[in-house]
């Protein structure tokens, strides 16, 4: 019988290979070591779901450093803007790319 | 090495040659009843532009292209009055800011990729504050806060 070792970083975390994880009974994921407690978590994998909600704290966070821009998504643009912006939308419509 | 006239930089300022069509291309539409190929005359245009392709992009010599957005100038009366309204995907930049020699603003909403040859003189790059603005402004215009 072939015994396998698990050599264990400083890291807290560390990822397990998914062959040695299936050999060991194991599922694939990320193998949380707690330090003096002798045991071993294994998470799953992370899920789509699991995407949705990172990315769900990655626009809160960027919408608080809009908040810090005094930016707000409604839409204040007046007349007094568009006499403004009007004229360089003139030459913008006439710019292209050369992809 | 590279082999472009400027190694864009995200963040920078650049004078580019920008094409340009000599006329509005509506224009041209709305003049002609013929079907098919239209022809119209392509000039280019110096004119300021904001870098905001990532570093990798910028970096690569084999990659020809960077994502750049227009820099218009406007009156020192008209920035007073954009700040004031502070539309999401406007940027704003005072002299100060971008060593242009007047007050600018641009649309990060009206995005243009020019081939990395026709950037030239590098004008100056924002500060760490104007950066992040421009971060933000970006995820902005992209609708990346709305989900």
């Amino acid at each position: 019988m072939i015994g396998y070792t698990l050599r264990l970083s400083d890291e807290p975390v560390v990822a397990l290979p998914t062959d040695l994880a299936r050999q060991a009974g194991l599922q694939e994921g990320i193998v949380q070591v707690t330090l003096g407690d002798h045991s071993l978590t294994v998470t799953p994998p992370p899920t789509e779901t699991d995407y949705a909600a990172r990315w769900k704290a990655m626009a809160m966070t960027l919408r608080e450093q809009a908040a810090q821009f005094n930016v707000t998504l409604e839409d204040r643009r007046d007349a007094s803007y568009w006499e403004i912006v009007n004229p360089l939308f003139e030459e913008a419509d006439r710019m292209i790319g050369s992809a | 090495m590279s082999p472009y006239p400027a190694t864009p930089r995200r963040g920078h300022l650049y004078w580019a040659q920008v094409p340009f069509l000599p006329e509005h291309p509506l224009d041209v539409l709305r003049r002609t009843s013929v079907l098919g190929e239209v022809r119209v005359a392509l000039t280019f245009k110096t004119r300021p532009v904001l870098v905001v392709q990532n570093h990798r992009d910028n970096d690569q010599p084999a990659y020809p292209f960077v994502l750049v957005a227009a820099v218009h100038s406007i009156k020192p009366g008209e920035l007073e009055k954009l700040r004031r309204i502070n539309h999401p995907t406007d940027f704003l930049l005072s002299p100060e800011e971008c060593g242009l020699k007047r007050p600018s603003i641009v649309f990060l909403n009206q995005l243009l990729t020019i081939h990395k040859n026709l950037l030239q003189d590098h004008i100056g790059s924002l500060p760490s504050a104007k950066q992040a603005e421009l971060n933000v402004k970006l995820a902005l215009a992209l609708d990346l806060l709305e989900s």
